[in-house]
């Protein structure tokens, strides 16, 4: 049985999770249910190997679902699904994520 | 059995130890973990690669075979490309890692987490099983490997093959290769996170192009790494280690970097597990994790200490190590599914003690290489940076805003890592 705290935390990471892998699924037209990509898969080289056009489309899904402006250069950067949740849920503190 | 002693250890001899992988000795450790993995992530490095397996599979049936091997689809591979794949037990879980390579007449394996001969007895199983038409040839002793790994590998490949090297991709090839008259094939792998080569040479000449690497490496202060440095890159970077967490997973789907699979694949080593894992949902992730207020050296715990959340424990650690880069011990543990999410914290415990953790986001740091754009850098204009000589470490912080850390260089955003784990 998991203590309501942690288990509310956890569910606002999962709703974040999941927005951002169906923003992914929507803006690249990508075959597959977000349940089917991991937290830790890579965006760019390995994983889902996308590439800087696909970096350019992530910024305005995310800027249109999300409301956050990134540079190519820090979606580069932060590399995985995670750390992209991690760089929202930073920007917006109490914001989307938690609904 | 005996294994097979590699070319590279045989060469250093007695200076240095050996270890085992994949039923092949060779070095762990030439100077010390901290100076080797100092030195891959500011420079150029050389790695000993001689437990790799190579087979070339020849006839009509080729391809058959490798797509029965695969997990991933090897359909979609194209020439001049390699396919990074696992070779999966029937229950699901990990067998070996592979580089698939098509070779125009051939195709070409590279593996790596097992004794090749029993990558060859698995390849002639499964060939026999289906009655396939094809030639399994093992290379494993007419064929080595040498890594060449660093921020800076592209530049010391540059002035041996010439510019064309900054333009070759991750898991590109690129044949007809020479060096002093040696030829050899290049693959573009980022094995530690950061720039990464594999060459591929005929084993007669591994020593004389291992000396000549370091020949014309010198002025790149190129040294010799072990595979312990190697691993704790690949641990920062959340690299799949085959050899560590990947050997202690119950299936594949729990190393939580899954690239996107097709579902529509026929007949696979493992399929059926990973079918059934998939409609019954994964039970246990692999995720990052940071233990806190332990930042010396020695080991506060062990591999395979428990992790506890409110007192019920909920999951394993696989991989337990000490990053020179941030100075804390960074974990990577199989948790149950409902707690494998980041920024939550945990108690870790064995009979050694008991230590708080986090979980965070992997990877666990941003590689040098990710900021180096090779048209307009240079190993030999890094600035104020200091060059690492003779173990010394020490680097100005990139910004007076960040607190200094003796290994403050190797980050290039060290914001990104404490939204992770502030």
């Amino acid at each position: 049985m998991i203590n309501p705290a942690l288990r509310e935390k956890i569910e606002r990471r999962k709703r974040l999770l999941t927005g951002i892998k169906e923003e992914l699924i929507d803006r690249l037209r990508l075959d597959f249910r977000a349940d089917e990509i991991d937290d830790d898969t890579f965006l760019f080289g390995g994983g889902l190997a996308l590439d800087s056009i696909a970096a350019a489309d992530i910024i305005v899904g995310l800027q249109f679902r999300f409301g956050v402006i990134l540079s190519e250069e820090k979606i580069l950067a932060l590399q995985t699904v995670n750390t992209l949740a991690d760089f929202l849920q930073t920007e917006h503190a109490g914001g989307f994520f938690t609904n | 059995m005996l294994g097979r002693l590699s070319q590279v250890a045989a060469f250093y001899g007695k200076r240095n130890s050996v270890g085992w992988r994949d039923g092949c000795a060779v070095c762990p450790v030439y100077r010390s973990v901290e100076t080797e993995y100092q030195k891959l992530r500011q420079g150029v490095t050389l790695t000993d690669c001689s437990h790799f397996g190579h087979f070339r599979l020849e006839g009509p049936d080729a391809l058959r075979l490798i797509d029965r091997l695969s997990f991933a689809d090897p359909h979609r591979l194209a020439a001049d490309r390699l396919l990074p794949s696992y070779a999966l037990h029937e229950d699901g879980s990990l067998f070996f890692e592979m580089l698939v390579a098509d070779a125009g007449d051939s195709y070409r394996l590279m593996t790596e987490g097992v004794d090749p001969l029993e990558v060859a007895a698995l390849l002639h199983r499964l060939a026999a099983s289906r009655s396939f038409e094809v030639a399994i040839v093992d290379e494993t002793q007419t064929q080595s490997f040498i890594g060449l790994n660093g921020p800076y590998a592209w530049e010391l490949l540059k002035d041996v093959i010439g510019p064309g090297v900054i333009g070759l991709r991750p898991l590109e090839s690129l044949s007809g290769n020479q060096l002093d008259g040696i030829l050899f094939a290049l693959h573009r792998v980022d094995k530690a996170g950061e720039y990464g080569y594999l060459l591929q040479v005929d084993s007669d000449y591994l020593i004389d192009l291992w000396q000549q690497l370091l020949q014309v490496g010198r002025r790149f202060d190129i040294e010799p790494v072990g595979y312990e440095a190697l691993d704790l890159c690949k641990l920062e970077n959340r690299l799949t280690n085959i050899h560590r967490e990947a050997r202690l997973a119950n299936h594949v789907l729990e190393l939580n970097t899954r690239a996107l699979m097709r579902r529509d694949r026929r007949e696979y080593l493992g399929r059926a597990a990973v079918e059934k894992a998939l409609s019954e949902g994964v039970k246990r992730r692999l995720v990052g994790m940071v233990l806190e207020g332990e930042r010396t050296a020695q080991p506060p715990l062990g591999a395979g200490a428990g992790v506890h959340a409110d007192g019920v424990r909920v999951g394993d650690i696989a991989h337990l190590a000490f990053s020179f880069a941030l100075g804390r011990w960074l974990a990577l543990a199989f948790l149950e599914a409902d707690y494998a999410y980041a920024g939550l914290r945990y108690r870790i415990g064995d009979r050694r003690g008991d230590a708080g953790a986090r979980t965070v986001s992997a990877p666990f740091i941003v590689s040098e290489s990710l900021r180096i754009r090779p048209r307009q850098d240079s190993y030999f204009e890094r600035g104020a940076r200091a060059r690492l000589q003779d173990g010394e470490r020490a680097f100005p912080p990139k910004s007076a805003s960040v607190r200094p850390h003796r290994f403050q260089g190797v980050l290039t955003d060290r914001r990104a890592y404490r939204r992770t784990i502030a």
